[in-house]
């Protein structure tokens, strides 16, 4: 290496370069550059580094490395106090209250560690008598109807998430009551779905997204596409045909040249997780009768394929890829049941195959549900399970139901709710477990 | 009430101390680029920069209800990434990453070694080979835009200590490049 002391115009050049002189200096020095052939000279060769350092390319981080860092720092974080024992006993309780007929809040129960915010108005809470199965259903409802905002949304930050979800944690509680409107006491919560619809139609923007322009906003537009979609299904005069085709021109648009969609600032490159919701809306719009999306969907069942391994599970980003473990990702594979329309009689056989593979896996994880508790793996797992009509799976079926109920909040402001302790729960919040939940039990009837 | 009290990272750290995660995340997503940058060009390969980056944030939270503001966020952040950093390398010490100023021989250098076709790559290859006190300072610098006090203040010596070292820096870049140029 070259001589190693710097002269005094040398350490000038470089506070110059780095913006690190006084205002009095800077004059100074570049007066005698004008001057100095010899320090001009100097500094121009000290400024090419200078330029060449700043041009160096960055590298980005992406949300999954967020998603990454929030995950450890959840494990790392412990209630401060068990609750465990003291649900289970009450849990008891409240399950005898509730055959006298009454579940009523009770403010003097120590709030859950990190969502503290009670339902706006803490009426008395009447449950229906019921199975097990019925009652935990009733009283989701019931609290996401009270955690419900005055204009029909549910607002991520009151309930531990961020708000740019609000639009996404919308669309998730209005899918658990939609998917649930054969309950008795259903005309009760009409009223609900009707505001939460209103809230999604409203947020809509002119180019068809939902919600405000964030990086990770396909969520929030997938889900509240298929919650729509769910709605229309049921109560066609709520939703306006112009506003579901804008939603869907949207997502056809931000579709990626290899056929999955991703987050804004990827590049164009897609994953899972964000494109199982787009997928769902397309299916759906197509089943409705919209016309003009099979080019979409072909081109991402061909994305869907290659993104499959040997055993019928989708990775990540790419084959094999598992960021946040297998799991997940092996429910999320029961995507494949929204393509049985797609697929000719040819693919049938070979789908089949796929579905014996899938079901080995999806018995691992429905044997151990709680191993690696995560609501969004619910959603996708108790997807697939009702697709399975062996007497085998409905076994299953009752294990995840199980998890599900005994994991319910059973008694304080929050009855009837999920904590969101799962590996998703620092993003959704209490709204994000709670609709999961409920969307989740309510497929598994 | 410290200078710092109304800077909106040292808002976040006192919201994450009460248990508020989202405050956290918003630390996360403002310095997780920054953390991944410093890492890679002080020669980690992409992937352990982001265990290295993931593993600093992780300790940031853990240290949490220690900070106090009586620096900028960013500083503790640093210093605890540097530390991080120290660490590593003291528990791979041989190959993978050295801070002595080896090349680094991982699969991501091929880029580098294609690279040096040209100048921009040849500058990138130059500042990889630079001492590890020496580099650290440029990449605070040039691609965390911290001003040398901050500098100092993370590395805990003395502001003429990082004077000296950017201008020998920047020195051995420049005869790097031109003695380059000049075969």
């Amino acid at each position: 290496m070259q001589n190693e002391i710097t002269s005094p115009d040398e350490d000038l050049i470089v506070s110059y370069l780095l913006d690190e002189m006084t205002p009095e200096e800077k004059n100074a020095f570049q007066s005698r550059i004008e001057t100095d052939k010899e320090l001009k000279s100097l500094f121009l060769r000290y400024q090419s580094v200078d330029s060449g350092l700043r041009k160096i390319e960055k590298q980005t981080s992406s949300e999954i490395l967020t998603q990454r860092i929030m995950q450890d720092i959840n494990k790392t974080t412990k209630p401060k106090k068990s609750y465990i024992p003291y649900i289970k006993a009450a849990g008891w309780a409240a399950l005898l209250f509730v055959a006298f007929g009454k579940f009523f809040f009770s403010t003097s129960e120590q709030p859950s560690q990190a969502n503290t915010v009670a339902p706006k108005n803490n009426i008395p809470v009447v449950v229906s008598q019921g199975n097990k199965l019925e009652i935990a259903e009733s009283g989701a409802l019931e609290w996401l109807h009270q955690a419900q905002a005055a204009n029909g949304s549910w607002v991520g930050q009151d309930w531990g998430a961020d708000s740019q979800y609000t639009i996404g944690l919308t669309g998730l509680s209005l899918l658990a009551f939609v998917n649930a409107e054969h309950k008795t006491n259903f005309a009760a919560y009409l009223k609900t779905v009707e505001k939460a619809t209103q809230f999604i139609l409203e947020s809509q923007n002119a180019d068809g997204s939902f919600g405000p322009s964030i990086n990770n906003r396909l969520y929030n537009q997938g889900i509240a596409t298929v919650a729509l979609f769910k709605v229309i299904e049921n109560y066609p005069n709520l939703v306006p045909i112009d506003s579901l085709k804008r939603a869907i021109d949207f997502i056809s648009l931000s579709q990626n040249k290899s056929g999955g969609w991703g987050y804004a600032n990827d590049n164009g490159n897609s994953n899972t997780a964000i494109s199982i919701w787009q997928i769902h809306s397309l299916i759906l719009a197509k089943q409705y009768g919209f016309n003009g999306l099979e080019d979409s969907i072909k081109a991402n069942l061909a994305w869907v394929k290659g993104m499959t391994d040997k055993n019928g599970v989708m990775g990540y980003r790419k084959p094999s890829d598992y960021p946040f473990g297998q799991s997940g990702l092996v429910a999320m594979s029961g995507i494949f049941w929204l393509y049985e329309e797609q697929l000719s009689n040819s693919s049938i056989d070979e789908m089949f195959e796929f579905k014996l593979k899938f079901q080995e896996d999806l018995e691992k994880i429905a044997m151990a549900p709680e191993k690696n508790l995560n609501y969004y793996q619910f959603y996708f797992l108790t997807f697939s399970l009702k697709k399975l009509k062996e007497k085998h799976q409905f076994q299953l079926a009752q294990k995840v139901e199980d998890i599900l109920i005994t994991k319910q909040t059973q008694n304080g402001p929050q009855l009837g709710s999920w904590e969101p302790n799962d590996a998703w729960g620092h993003t959704g919040g209490r709204v994000y477990s709670t609709a999961m939940a409920t969307i989740s039990l309510v497929a598994l009837k | 009430m410290s200078e710092y009290s109304n800077d909106e990272d040292v808002k976040w750290m006192l919201e994450a101390q009460k248990g508020d995660q989202i405050a956290f995340r918003k630390i996360v997503e403002k310095y997780q680029s920054s953390l991944l940058n410093f890492f890679y060009y002080m020669n980690a390969s992409r992937s352990e920069s982001e265990d290295l980056a993931q593993e600093s944030l992780l300790k940031l939270y853990l240290y949490r209800e220690k900070y106090t503001p009586t620096a900028k966020l960013s500083t503790f952040l640093f210093r605890i990434a540097r530390n991080t950093a120290i660490d590593y390398i003291r528990k791979k010490k041989a190959v993978s990453m050295s801070f002595e100023g080896d090349l680094l021989e991982s699969p991501d250098n091929k880029e580098y070694r294609t690279a040096e076709k040209d100048w921009q790559g040849s500058l990138e290859i130059a500042l990889k080979k630079l001492p590890e006190k020496l580099r650290s300072v440029v990449v605070m610098s040039y691609f965390e835009g911290l001003k040398q006090q901050e500098i100092a203040d993370i590395l805990e010596v003395p502001l003429g200590t990082v004077k000296s070292r950017m201008s020998f820096a920047m020195k051995q870049l420049k005869d790097l490049m031109e003695n380059n140029n000049a075969k």
